[in-house]
Parts: structure tokens; C-alpha cells; sequence
């Protein structure tokens, strides 16, 4: 049984995003899928953890770590291991950016590390995806339309990649991904060419 | 002005004893901050001071939440620095004003401590601040012996 947990990963094209795309490539197994918050039914979730063989953590980062509630939920686990819950799942982590690189995710991707140490769980490995703000762009020229396809396909691969690893439950080495189509400038001026977008939008309704 | 977050008990935060002047605003987990006052504090500040319990080493969840309520004062315009993408930092003190990063806690292995290190770096980038000073203690009460807080303690 594969437990995905939702850390509030809203830069992901929609919350189903990561799910749905590693859906198919887990073929028969059990997928259960569980949101972290505050008010989430603990028991539930503990009985998921132990009976989980493959755990995947999908969250957004923001300031080089991942929300709040997701390191007090990591924190919560940590203390049923000690309490004497046994999770023999291995742990695998997609992890979201706004930023174009991939790579400002590894600071939070150690955090995770550092975390599966303390609790006694396998790591099994990290995606870092980068430039996730783009396809939401709502250009609608019909050249925007084939790089945001290209976009969902760049994810797309990766995270099918990921989805086999948590299949066979094999360690892997990280991967922080950017989308290659876009440069770094282009990425930066069409990001900010959409929030002045908003922002217009904003003080026209105030 | 100086903005100290720390995420200890108000009991250990009465046994600390740290003095502060007039115009200093602390921030804890008792006390109830609005968003818009994070964001204009942080903006403002002289000194940030951040006490947390290492946490994976990392901060600890009610600095990050603390942090992470700062998100509408850089952002949502990205601009390119030292050779990537951080957001715009919207206040008018960037580089102006200090970081200082107290994490406290027993048993903080090497490599927590080492990613911590990384985090108040890449925070301190990210915020644009003028420097950052990173410091460990395995206590709280160790935090008198704290050269960058010695200016709070009589």
C-alpha cells in the first residue's frame, strides 16, 4: 500500500496533480491518499503509517523548508515512533517550487532527510521540481499553449519516473528539475508580467 | 528597532530575563500577530533575532509558520540574484538590517546543524538582509552566554 500525503502542495497544478500522474505507473497498488492539517484524524493516519510500505510526501517550499503544519505533522510521527509505532515504509518526497530551479528545494529535501533519520524510516528519494508557477499563466496565444505543454509533459516524466521507485520501493539518488523549454529570464518576465496582471486586476475591483 | 521570534514557553521566556527597549517587538507562540504586523516589522526592523529549536535542522514549525507569513513581502515579482531566481523583497531596508539565528536543543547531530546553517544562509539571501550570525546551544538557559544577545541581558 502506497500512503501519499498531501502537505498542501498548491503550486502543483491542482491538488490531484502528483497523484494522478503516478497513478497509473503504480499499477495494482493501493493508493490512499491523506491531506495534512491541523484537523486531520490522527488514528486514521497512524494505522495508514503502519501499514504502508511506501510513503509519498508532496509540499510545496517556501523560505527553503516545507509549511508549518507539515513539520508539526513530521514532528507528530517522530513522537509515535518513540511512543513505539513501527513504520518499515520507504520515504519518498516531491517537493514544489515557485522558483525557476529545481534546486532551492534541497535545503527542505535535507530537512525530510534529517527527519526519516530521527524516525527511523527509509529514504528512498527526492524530487525537486522547480518553475512551477508557469502553466497557471493564463496566455492564451496558441505559442504559450505548446510550451505549457510542454510544461505538464516535462513534469510529467519525472514524476512517472518517481512513481516507478515507489513501485519496486528502490533508493534513488536526487533530482531537482527546471523546465528546460522556458529560460531562467523568460520565466521571470512572463511570472511577473502575470502578477502586475493581477495586481491591475486588484485595485480595478478595490 | 529590534524584532526578536522566539518559539520558547512563556516560563523559559521569563527565566531568559532579556531585557529590551521601548521601541522592541517580540514575537511568540502565546502572543497573537497579525500577518500585515509580520510583514511590516520584518520590513522595518534594525535586527532580526530568531530563537528556534532546531528542528530537523531547520527552524522550528512556529518560526517557519512566522516566516512563512512574510510571503506577501517578497513576491509574487521575482528578479534574478547571484545566478537564480529569489523574489523581490518589497521593504525599504534590504540590506540594511542584521540576522541572527539562535537555535537551541539537545542532540543536534552534524548534519542537522550543517543544514541549519544552510537555511539561515539561504533565508538571510532571501530576505536580503545585511548579515547573518548562526548560533547553537544546547539549552535555552545557554542563550545568556549568546555574545550577539548580550545586548538584551543587564
Amino acid at each position: 500500500m502506497v500512503l501519499f500525503l498531501d502537505g498542501g502542495c498548491v503550486l502543483a497544478r491542482n491538488q490531484d496533480f502528483s497523484v494522478s500522474s503516478m497513478r497509473s505507473y503504480l499499477q495494482q497498488e493501493e493508493l490512499i491518499t491523506a491531506k495534512i492539517t491541523e484537523n486531520m484524524d490522527w488514528n486514521k493516519v497512524c494505522r495508514y503509517l503502519e501499514e504502508a510500505q511506501a510513503i509519498v510526501l508532496a509540499a510545496d517550499v517556501y523560505l527553503d523548508s516545507v509549511s508549518s503544519e507539515v513539520l508539526r505533522f513530521l514532528e507528530k510521527v517522530e513522537q509515535a515512533v518513540i511512543d513505539g509505532e513501527s513504520i518499515g515504509a520507504t520515504f519518498y518526497a516531491v517537493l514544489y517550487t515557485e522558483l525557476y530551479e529545481g534546486e532551492q528545494t534541497c535545503i527542505a529535501m535535507e530537512i525530510l532527510k534529517n527527519f526519516c533519520l530521527r524516525a527511523n524510516i527509509t529514504w528512498g528519494r527526492g524530487l525537486g521540481i522547480g518553475g512551477n508557477n508557469l502553466e497557471t499563466d493564463s496566455d492564451k496565444s496558441s505559442l504559450w499553449k505548446r510550451m505549457r505543454k510542454q510544461m505538464v509533459d516535462f513534469r510529467l516524466g519525472f514524476l512517472q519516473e518517481q512513481a516507478l521507485f515507489v513501485r519496486e520501493r528502490i533508493q534513488g539518488t536526487d533530482v531537482y528539475i527546471h523546465p528546460k523549454e522556458v529560460s531562467r529570464k523568460a520565466y521571470i518576465r512572463k511570472i511577473n508580467r502575470r502578477a502586475k496582471k493581477i495586481n491591475r486586476v486588484k485595485i480595478a475591483q478595490n | 528597532m529590534k524584532v526578536i521570534v522566539h518559539d520558547l514557553q512563556e516560563k523559559s521566556w521569563q527565566v531568559l530575563g532579556m531585557q529590551f527597549h521601548e521601541k522592541d517587538i517580540v514575537i511568540g507562540e502565546s502572543m497573537e500577530t497579525a500577518e500585515k504586523d509580520i510583514e511590516k516589522l520584518i520590513g522595518s526592523c534594525r535586527q532580526l533575532v530568531l530563537i528556534s529549536r532546531c528542528v530537523y535542522g531547520g527552524f522550528s514549525p512556529f518560526i517557519q509558520g512566522v516566516l512563512n507569513k512574510c510571503r506577501r513581502h517578497f513576491g509574487p515579482f521575482l528578479e534574478m540574484r547571484h545566478g537564480q531566481t529569489h523574489y523581490q523583497v518589497h521593504n525599504g531596508n534590504k540590506n540594511e538590517f542584521g540576522m541572527v539565528c539562535c537555535f537551541y536543543g539537545d542532540q543536534i547531530t552534524a548534519k542537522e546543524e550543517q543544514s541549519a546553517r544552510i537555511q539561515s544562509v539561504s533565508d538571510g539571501i532571501s530576505l536580503q538582509a545585511r548579515g547573518v550570525k548562526i548560533v547553537f546551544y544546547n539549552t535555552v538557559d545557554e542563550l545568556k552566554n549568546c555574545k550577539e544577545l548580550s545586548s538584551f541581558f543587564a
